[in-house]
């Protein structure tokens, strides 16, 4: 297990990148969940193909959950240069979309929009940034891990008993032992 | 594995239910909806037109993530009806591509506008879809623990 870990660092750290970057930058950082599910099934796919048959359910989850914090760590550094290109977008496309929206919808648009859209752009704190590194380090971890556990499982054509399965089987089996 | 079990679970009621309860607060005045808001934003657009509107604020999450928690949360409440708790076994591949056709297609017709049958077919897709997925979340998690109890299991 110790020397598979090892091993799944690389393209965990690959698929990590690739979906930081992704959800970093304007127009594809609106794809939510998708970029670490993708970065989790990604993983898995990078993993060389001699170990990739001996992975379980666990080993998934686990390369999953690696990738999404080495996205969430992408990400959250690639967000402190491309934050103002970010807002930019923001504030010329879709803020604007935004405020007719809900202005036609008869509520009271948020004053933090209209703040962003005369030109105050609310900076972020230390903490703040830390507390969203660590928000987006959990959330994307957990949502890797199901991207990495989809991955093993439709990379294998038939599904072996695993070492989960085996152990609870024989833990049963011992159950009816006299 | 029951304790894991359990753990997914209050966690995914916490998110499908901060999600709701967000407008609620932001209702209220509370300063606490900013931050829920906010937290939310880490995997969600939260496009307004694409939110369904609580006490005259849009949910904290869009119609399609939303529909994804509560079937999350579905799943997880079916999940020991359908399976051990102690069992690592996933559902096969083509019961996960059928559950993921219609959010698939929806969003791929989203993009292109080919269609845009509102927030009430996106949340119904994100059910669909996230129904299936603590069978795959749980599935990783038994595996793992049952493992780790192997390996500290000492061997005779």
């Amino acid at each position: 297990m110790e020397e598979r870990t090892a091993e799944l660092w690389m393209p965990a750290l690959i698929a990590g990148a690739l979906a930081g970057l992704l959800a970093s930058l304007p127009l594809t950082n609106c794809c939510c969940c998708l970029w670490p599910i993708g970065a989790g099934l990604l993983a898995v796919f990078l993993v060389p193909k001699e170990t990739r048959a001996f992975l379980a359910a666990g080993d998934g989850a686990v390369l999953g959950a690696l990738t999404g914090i080495s996205a969430a760590v992408v990400r959250g550094l690639l967000m402190i240069p491309l934050q103002p290109l970010n807002m930019l977008f923001l504030k010329k496309y879709v803020f604007p979309l935004l405020l007719d929206w809900i202005e036609q919808s008869g509520q009271q648009p948020p004053s933090q929009l209209k703040e962003i859209l005369q030109g105050e752009i609310p900076a972020q704190t230390v903490p703040g940034f830390f507390f969203d590194l660590l928000l987006a380090a959990v959330v994307f971890a957990g949502l890797a891990a199901l991207g990495g556990v989809i991955a093993v499982s439709l990379t294998k054509k038939k599904t072996p008993p695993s070492a989960a399965d085996e152990s609870h089987a024989s833990q049963n089996s011992s159950h009816h032992q006299p | 594995m029951v304790a894991g079990y359990m753990a997914t679970t209050v966690v995914a009621l916490s998110v499908a239910g901060a999600a709701l309860l967000a407008p609620w607060l932001a209702s209220r005045g509370s300063g606490l909806a900013a931050g829920l808001y906010h937290s939310y934003h880490q995997i969600c657009h939260q496009n307004p037109s694409r939110c369904f509107v609580l006490f005259g604020h849009p949910v904290a999450a869009c119609g399609r993530c939303l529909g994804i928690y509560i079937g999350f949360l579905a799943g997880c409440l079916v999940y020991p009806l359908a399976r051990s708790l102690f069992s690592a076994r996933v559902p096969r591949p083509r019961m996960f591509v059928l559950l993921s056709l219609p959010l698939g297609l929806d969003v791929l017709a989203n993009m292109l506008h080919l269609w845009d049958l509102g927030n009430g077919f996106r949340f119904s897709t994100g059910v669909v879809w996230g129904f299936i997925l603590p069978f795959y979340f749980l599935a990783g998690l038994t595996d793992l623990i049952l493992r780790r109890l192997a390996f500290r299991r000492p061997t005779t």
